[in-house]
């Protein structure tokens, strides 16, 4: 296991032990770590999958008073950090494995629980071919099985969603994600994908 | 309680729809029963993993391998349409996506990058054909505007002709600054004739005013990208005042598989690989192949459209002059541009079947 790989798990660990370790109310007015669950992919061919833990960090409200007639508008402008971990599925050519993660900046809507998110953080993408074949300079071919390559692979991620009233289920939300892969080829690449997905709080206290 | 229910209804419906259409795609990139191959390999060379699409009848061992244009574009490209679906039928097609293009990864140099090794790229494919589908297969390459170039380029090593059975160049760029002058000559000669039939009158008549300004004696690379621009525009006024067939329309899962291939990272992976990559963009702008055609000697197709601003007939014609094989020929297709295979689709298979089914 090389020191990328074992910086990446303890950062997971971390991030989960800090989540179960703060369980506090299931709305968005508080700090509470929150799992995701997203379709993940460019939507209609190449699916794949992500999940992930965040919590917020900082939180802080912010009072606004829109127009004359209208009521005083709350916004919570929050700061949080997410690990996340995701597939892409084509089967027999270029699926992947990434992880990244983020720091976010929220913008929530307190009256209507509407929120955007912009983020940003490093990452890994490992991408998998199918049968591989190795030719050397003289023409020998050695099979090689299945293969791939790794990218450091930084993100940007943009997103809008809704809080929801259901129980665990705590919101919805569509990002769309630029993964940079660094080192592709002959310089660096995004990857753009779309994610559609639910957060679920399993840290409410009853 | 109602509306949490039809939450989870909803949320469980939508999750069943994503598991099928996982379970489809896996289908779909199954092996077809019978004589009908469908495979894709990657070929790693010289810090490159390639990708090859294989598709089609591999009931004659006969392997097409598709070399695809500019550099920018990729194998699947060429998939769609009904020449791609009928050459099938008889043939295994191979639609591989060169070095730096298309899904194509890898770790390399720019600096490495040369038309030589994107040749030797060609062979290790060939091997590796060879290798998973045995020695008795019958390859011929089919080369499309500057996979005409790479083609040629490979044809010229006369170790690797004896790799394949035959060469199919369609509206191929083997020599660029031929390319640009004729391109100059053709706009002009065209444009007087349709000025004297009446026919986008404006459009050609600025176009000339543009090109008579360009020394054809001493073109330079910048201006051989003006050039051409220029013959897009004149392929496409002929298109639209009739004198070329209508491309066949995408298809909803010819537009998937151009979706599939992550057009953006492949685009912007061509872009640093080419455009941004002045040595090769060079090269490639100021090679001239046709004082070495003659080192070409197996059978040989040459394919072209009539209205091909792009790579003008002229580089068909100067082809079939100078490659020293006892069979060529040269077939030009009056109703097409640079893209014969979508513009006359019917009359591409049939000279690219005759030609087969003579020197398989």
């Amino acid at each position: 296991m090389n020191a990328k790989t074992m910086l990446a798990l303890c950062l997971t660990a971390f991030l989960l032990s800090k989540a179960s370790a703060q369980n506090t109310g299931s709305s968005f007015k508080t700090l509470s770590p929150v799992v995701s669950v997203s379709y993940y992919g460019n939507i209609l061919i190449k699916p794949g999958i992500k999940a992930g833990i965040e919590m917020a960090l900082l939180q802080k409200n912010v009072n606004r008073k829109e127009s004359r007639n209208s009521n005083q508008q709350v916004r919570i402008k929050q700061l949080t950090a997410s690990a996340d971990l995701g597939m892409l599925l084509f089967p027999g050519s270029h699926s992947a494995l990434f992880n990244y993660y983020t720091v976010n900046y929220k913008n929530i809507k307190t009256e209507t629980g509407k929120f955007n998110t912009v983020g940003i953080g490093p990452g890994i993408y490992r991408s998998f071919y199918s049968q591989t074949y190795e030719v050397d300079a003289s023409g020998n071919v050695t099979p090689e099985g299945t293969e791939g390559r790794s990218y450091f692979a930084p993100v940007l991620v943009f997103g809008t969603g809704k809080y929801l009233s259901h129980g665990i289920l705590q919101s919805w939300h569509f990002n769309t994600s630029i993964i940079f892969l660094f080192d592709y080829n002959t310089g660096i690449v995004p990857l753009l994908n779309f994610e559609i997905g639910t957060t679920l709080n399993f840290f409410k206290r009853k | 309680m109602k509306q949490t229910a039809l939450f989870k209804q909803r949320f469980f419906a939508a999750y069943c729809f994503l598991l099928l259409q996982i379970v489809l795609f896996s289908a779909a990139c199954k092996k077809d029963a019978g004589t009908m191959l469908s495979d894709i390999i990657y070929v790693r060379h010289a810090g490159a993993d390639m990708p090859a699409y294989i598709y089609g009848n591999v009931n004659k061992k006969v392997f097409i391998v598709v070399l695809h244009g500019g550099p920018g574009d990729n194998g699947l490209d060429y998939r769609h349409g009904r020449a791609a679906a009928e050459l099938e039928k008889e043939y295994v097609m191979v639609y591989w996506d060169q070095r730096g293009q298309g899904l194509s990864e890898g770790k390399f140099s720019k600096q490495d990058v040369t038309i030589n090794l994107l040749a030797d790229d060609l062979f290790a494919l060939l091997r590796v054909l060879k290798y998973k589908y045995g020695n008795d297969v019958k390859i011929f390459l089919l080369g499309h505007s500057w996979g005409g170039e790479l083609g040629t380029a490979f044809l010229l090593n006369a170790h690797y002709q004896k790799e394949v059975k035959g060469w199919i160049e369609v509206d191929g760029a083997h020599d660029i600054p031929k390319v640009n002058i004729e391109t100059a000559k053709m706009i002009l000669k065209t444009a007087n004739e349709q000025i004297a039939l009446g026919n986008s009158k404006k459009e050609w008549q600025k176009m000339v005013s543009e090109v008579e300004q360009t020394d054809t004696c001493n073109i330079t690379v910048k201006q051989g990208r003006e050039l051409n621009k220029k013959a897009r525009i004149a392929e496409k006024l002929m298109l639209n005042d009739g004198f070329i067939n209508k491309p066949e329309s995408v298809s909803l899962s010819d537009a998937a598989v151009w979706y599939r291939q992550d057009f953006l990272t492949g685009s912007l992976s061509a872009v640093n690989f080419y455009l941004l990559n002045s040595a090769f963009f060079n090269q490639i702008e100021t090679t001239s192949y046709t004082n070495q055609l003659h080192k070409i000697t197996l059978p040989t197709l040459l394919l072209w459209g009539k209205y091909d601003f792009i790579v003008p007939p002229a580089l068909g014609y100067s082809a079939f002059n100078h490659i020293q094989s006892s069979e060529k020929k040269i077939v030009i297709f009056a109703e097409s541009g640079h893209s014969p295979m979508l513009n006359q689709p019917g009359e591409f298979v049939e000279s690219v079947t005759e030609f087969i089914e003579k020197f398989r």
